[in-house]
């Protein structure tokens, strides 16, 4: 019993595929009766199934298979037409097939039931022959003989499938076949001479190892032999042979043209003249390989993948870093070659040893150089690697929208609704757990559609449509995205049925609702427990709703909304995920730990030299870009001590930009260790969701690295610091009384520097660019205070001073000259121009410019 | 990655499946005794009860987590799923001594919760009837009341035992919400 489950569960993927396959071409074939690829598709799929059921000891349901399958093969050779009767009859096969694959039970009663009422259509159908007349007589005899050959074939076959280079019984089956093969000519039994000759044609591929003695070429004999046995039976019981033998024709012919791909030769020989051209021509489906893996395997391999490229990058660094020396070491050789030709004995002595050096480093040149392109390889192959493992996960739409037309097709009957189903897109890939989880919903919106969207073939004929109405499903990727919309040409929905009936229910008030717009009231059809069909029908209405719909989506992290134009119109659309399991991240080392940074949150890193973050008035800030960007550590904002204690003073800092809104701040980290996908866990049942922390992930180490909560980080960061900081920042802005403060500089930098430190002392800041600008301001505020740059086009901030100094208005008015030109005659100048403060950039602290104005602010008090 | 338990913890683990099996083979029997894990916390000796035990890992490597109490180590990855970690010592505000090479993390289940718990060491499996367990008369009146069952003379001195509801219900196991 495990036996057969085991293989149930191996098989069932494929049976499935089989069932879908058959189900689409059924449909096809229905809406074109005369599509002879459908009846082809359909054929060989009913082969495939009959080949499953009796693999999985169904031997009943092979029957059915089988006895559709002829069904199939009449209808391909005109002897019997396609209509409405045998559609239902083979959907109704198609039912009790899936049966099977739901339940692993086989409904013997119905599908005796069924085979019954198929059988008198096929025989119907069939095509009798008879002996030739003067042969007559003979047949007893031709009976016997056949009877012996077809004993002897069914012996040699049995011991050539347990022993498959027993050449002895092959050569006893061959003799067979084309003995039998004679005796039917003679007689006149065209077609059974026919099928022999096939048969004889695979074991001659056989003997000359052109094909190889498998099962399946075993399992092909074997049905041949059957076949001939039963027209032996029916010709002793009717002197006519019955001939439903073509799918067995098809099969064999099947075998040989794989034996085209292995020997051209046998081309030569008489393989397809005798095969008949319908089957020959026949292309096989094209097999993919698959191979059934279970999800959690490939996430390791996404895990892993990142991994590589972890330890690619680490490696790439190593590599600069051996650049580096590279490079040292040329400009200490160019030094030394230098001072080689002095004229002293110690370094001629030294000569031969420099020479040695000197080779030493044009090896490491060679070296590094070959190092660094061999790095560049390994990161190109693991990206993509990266996301070749990433596409594993992903399968197209096909095999759930693929299902869906069945679906249709029963529904429009059961609500009496002529309906055109149309599937585009499906090829669109998505994670595989989306897909498994999208196809209720999906039948849930086409119920709907068929039941509230669609109106009977009388009101449509009545308000001017076509009676058949149409819905169509349409899949695409937009972006990280997948839209799946589902549109029907039917009513549409009355935005004010909806509202009154939601009032009715008591869902929403009705003043709340009264100023909605339609778009608001339309997602009113997501509410739970709304319905606006008055009948309960079989599928809909029974307190299903829209609302399941919406759930279901937004639990796949999507959404789903509606629009409809009234009497014309309905789309749902219903927007996706790519992908639920893996989230792109930026992967950075703080305080020792590895942390993932989802990339949707990350604005973008650099690196400063450390001495660039500058304190102001207590918090960390930068200039970076021309803004004025906070900066703090993500190791103390996570409560967690830096190692080392934070980059030092020579050390670069490497700033991770965040950006929730339009708030950005920047963290600094230990290391950037790179981009990549990687798998979202939660944090167990116990943590479930902490602070700054969105989720987990299994590094390929097998090391948990969390992954970190953008959005909380900065947010919440800005609160704290408020708190903390708000404090002191209030009394300066009491003690500064809001004073005013031109700054008039032309470096956009400084500029911005010197307005956020005064900002942040409380002061209230114009800046401008020049003197000229500066005066137009002086003129049209009253400032209390000016600091300048000397250095400005237009006017600079000498002249500017003495401007100030020359006006009525502002001739008391304090200015700081702050200046990068440090020599005394300057110093002397600015002074002698009434500056009151002159402060050099390059020793320029932001205490000293603060305490400055407001000793000078004082003064005047 | 981690994978089965090994060494200590699988010899443990073996031994309660065979007790386990054991009792269900004599289902009928109304067995007066409990079964429970030994372990050491610094000195002293502390119980858990097998049927909230589900297995004994070396100290696995822990990482951090941010804006949790101390007692909470961090996250630990157990083939695939990712599980919290509690230094039980911690928890229980005793002292920290040197980490030892005995230790070990015990994954504990109760009530659908799942976490890690470090130890000092591992135990026996003990035997204990229920009327054995009196009050811990250290601990009785104080908060801590709830993390316990009780005690019971083992061996030189006690065996606790601990109650796993009361200490995944504990405010200390959640104050990093909200």
């Amino acid at each position: 019993m495990t036996e057969d489950t085991d293989l149930f569960s191996i098989l069932k993927d494929d049976y499935r595929e089989a069932l879908e396959h058959f189900n689409d071409a059924l449909l096809r074939l229905e809406n074109e009766p005369e599509d002879r690829d459908s009846i082809d598709r359909a054929s060989r799929e009913l082969h495939n199934i009959k080949g499953f059921a009796n693999r999985l000891t169904a031997p009943k349901l092979g029957q059915l298979a089988h006895i559709l399958e002829d069904v199939l093969v009449a209808v391909n050779e005109d002897r019997l037409p396609f209509g409405e009767t045998l559609a239902n009859l083979l959907f109704d096969g198609m039912d009790l097939f899936v049966h099977f694959l739901r339940t692993r039970d086989v409904p013997s009663d119905r599908v005796a039931e069924l085979v019954e009422e198929v059988e008198p259509l096929l025989f119907a159908a069939m095509e009798h022959e008879t002996a030739a007349k003067d042969m007559e007589p003979l047949l007893p005899d031709f009976i016997a003989a056949v009877r012996d050959n077809v004993e002897a074939i069914n012996r040699g076959l049995s011991t050539l499938e347990k022993e498959p280079a027993n050449g002895e019984s092959l050569q006893e089956v061959y003799r067979n076949a084309h003995s039998l093969k004679g005796s039917a000519m003679t007689m006149g039994f065209e077609r059974m001479g026919k099928l022999a000759h096939s048969m004889e044609d695979v074991l001659r591929a056989l003997q000359k190892n052109k094909l190889p003695v498998t099962p399946e070429a075993c399992d092909a004999l074997f049905e041949t032999n059957d076949a001939l046995s039963v027209m032996l039976d029916t010709l002793a019981a009717s002197k006519r042979i019955k001939v439903d033998a073509e799918s067995t024709m098809a099969r064999l012919a099947s075998l040989i043209p794989e034996l085209k791909l292995e020997d051209d030769a046998m081309l030569a020989e008489p393989v397809r003249a005798v095969t008949g051209p319908s089957q020959v021509r026949e292309t096989r489906v094209p097999t993919v390989d698959t191979v059934r893996v279970p999800t959690t395997k490939l996430d390791e391999l996404v895990n892993l993948s990142g991994e590589a490229a972890i330890a690619q990058i680490h490696l790439a660094n190593e590599i600069n870093t051996l650049v580096g020396i590279r490079d040292r070491w040329q400009r200490l050789q160019l030094h030394e070659a230098g001072s080689l030709h002095l004229n002293d004995p110690e370094m001629v002595s030294k000569a031969s040893l420099i020479t040695q050096l000197l080779e030493l480093g044009n090896t490491m040149d060679e070296t590094s150089r070959r190092l660094q392109e061999a790095a560049e390889n390994t990161g190109r192959h693991i990206e993509s690697l990266q996301h070749r493992s990433m596409e594993i996960r992903m399968l197209p739409l096909a095999l759930v929208l693929n299902t869906l037309p069945r679906a249709v097709r029963d529904l429009s009957r059961q609500f009496g609704k002529k309906v055109n189903f149309k599937v585009e897109g499906e090829q669109t890939t998505i994670d595989k757990r989306i897909l498994e989880q999208i196809g209720d919903p999906l039948v849930h919106l086409l119920r709907n559609a068929l039941d509230h969207g669609i109106e009977t073939p009388k009101a449509r004929r009545k308000s001017g449509k076509a009676e058949t109405g149409i819905i169509k499903l349409g899949a695409r990727q937009e972006g990280g995205n997948v839209l799946i919309i589902l549109e029907d040409d039917g009513q549409g929905i009355d935005p004010l049925r909806l509202q009154e009936a939601a009032i009715d229910k008591g869902l929403v008030e009705e003043h709340d609702v009264a100023d909605w717009t339609q778009a608001q009231l339309l997602d009113l059809i997501f509410l739970p427990g709304f319905s606006t069909s008055g009948m309960v029908t079989d599928v809909s209405g029974r307190g299903v709703g829209l609302d399941v719909v919406r759930a279901n989506v937004e639990r796949l992290k999507g959404q789903v909304e509606v629009t409809s134009e009234l009497g014309k119109s309905t789309r749902f659309i219903i927007s996706l995920p790519l992908s639920l399991a893996t989230v792109h991240a930026l992967m950075v080392q703080c305080a020792g730990e590895v942390l993932a940074i989802p990339t949707f949150s990350v604005a973008k890193t650099f690196q400063v030299p450390a001495p660039e973050i500058k304190s102001i008035q207590g918090r960390q800030a930068i200039v970076h870009q021309e803004e004025i960007l906070p900066v703090r550590s993500l190791a103390a904002t996570l409560g967690w001590s830096e190692r080392n204690g934070g980059p030092s003073v020579e050390e670069k800092a490497l700033v991770v930009v965040l950006q929730a809104g339009e708030r950005k701040v920047g963290f600094l980290v230990e290391d950037i260790l790179g981009e990549r996908e990687i798998v979202t866990k939660d944090l167990g049942s116990h943590l479930k969701k902490v602070d700054y922390v969105a989720g987990a992930t299994i590094l390929g180490s097998g090391e948990v690295a969390l992954i970190l909560d953008a959005p909380q980080l900065l947010w919440r960061k800005q609160l704290e610091m408020r708190s903390e900081r708000e404090q002191p920042a209030e009394e300066t802005v009491r003690a500064a009384g809001g004073r005013m403060i031109l700054v008039v500089e032309d470096q956009v930098v400084t500029r911005q520097m010197e307005k956020s430190i005064l900002e942040a002392a409380g002061y209230q800041v114009v800046t401008a660019e020049n003197g000229v600008d500066a005066l137009n301001k002086l003129g049209q505020h009253r400032f209390d205070l000016v600091v300048t740059d000397i250095l400005m086009p237009k006017m600079d901030g000498f002249t500017l001073t003495r401007e100030i100094r020359g006006n009525e208005r502002t001739k008391n008015l304090p200015v700081v000259i702050v200046t990068s030109m440090e020599s005394e005659t300057d110093k002397r100048r600015g002074l002698e121009v009434g500056a009151d403060a002159y402060l050099v950039k390059s020793s320029f602290d932001q205490k000293l410019l603060i305490e400055a104005i407001e000793t000078l602010l004082g003064t005047r008090d | 990655m981690p994978d089965s338990p090994t060494g200590p913890g699988k010899k443990i683990l073996d031994q309660v499946r065979r007790t386990q099996q054991d009792q269900l083979a004599s289902e009928t029997i109304e067995s007066p005794h409990q079964q429970y894990l030994s372990f050491l916390l610094n000195e002293d000796w502390y119980g858990l009860s097998v049927y909230e035990l589900v297995e004994v890992l070396p100290p696995p490597k822990v990482t951090r987590v941010p804006s949790v109490p101390d007692h909470i180590l961090g996250v630990i990855n157990l083939r695939g799923e990712v599980l919290s970690a509690i230094d039980l010592k911690s928890f229980f505000g005793l002292p920290q001594g040197e980490p030892t090479e005995d230790q070990a993390l015990i994954v504990v289940e109760h009530a659908g919760m799942r976490t890690g718990l470090l130890v000092d060491d591992i135990g026996d499996l003990v035997n204990l009837a229920p009327e054995d367990l009196s009050e811990e008369p250290l601990l009785a009146g104080t908060s801590q009341r709830v993390f316990f069952e009780g005690a019971a003379p083992w061996g030189e001195g006690f065996l606790t035992v601990i109650r796993l509801e009361g200490i995944f219900q504990a405010e200390g196991m959640y104050s990093y919400q909200g």
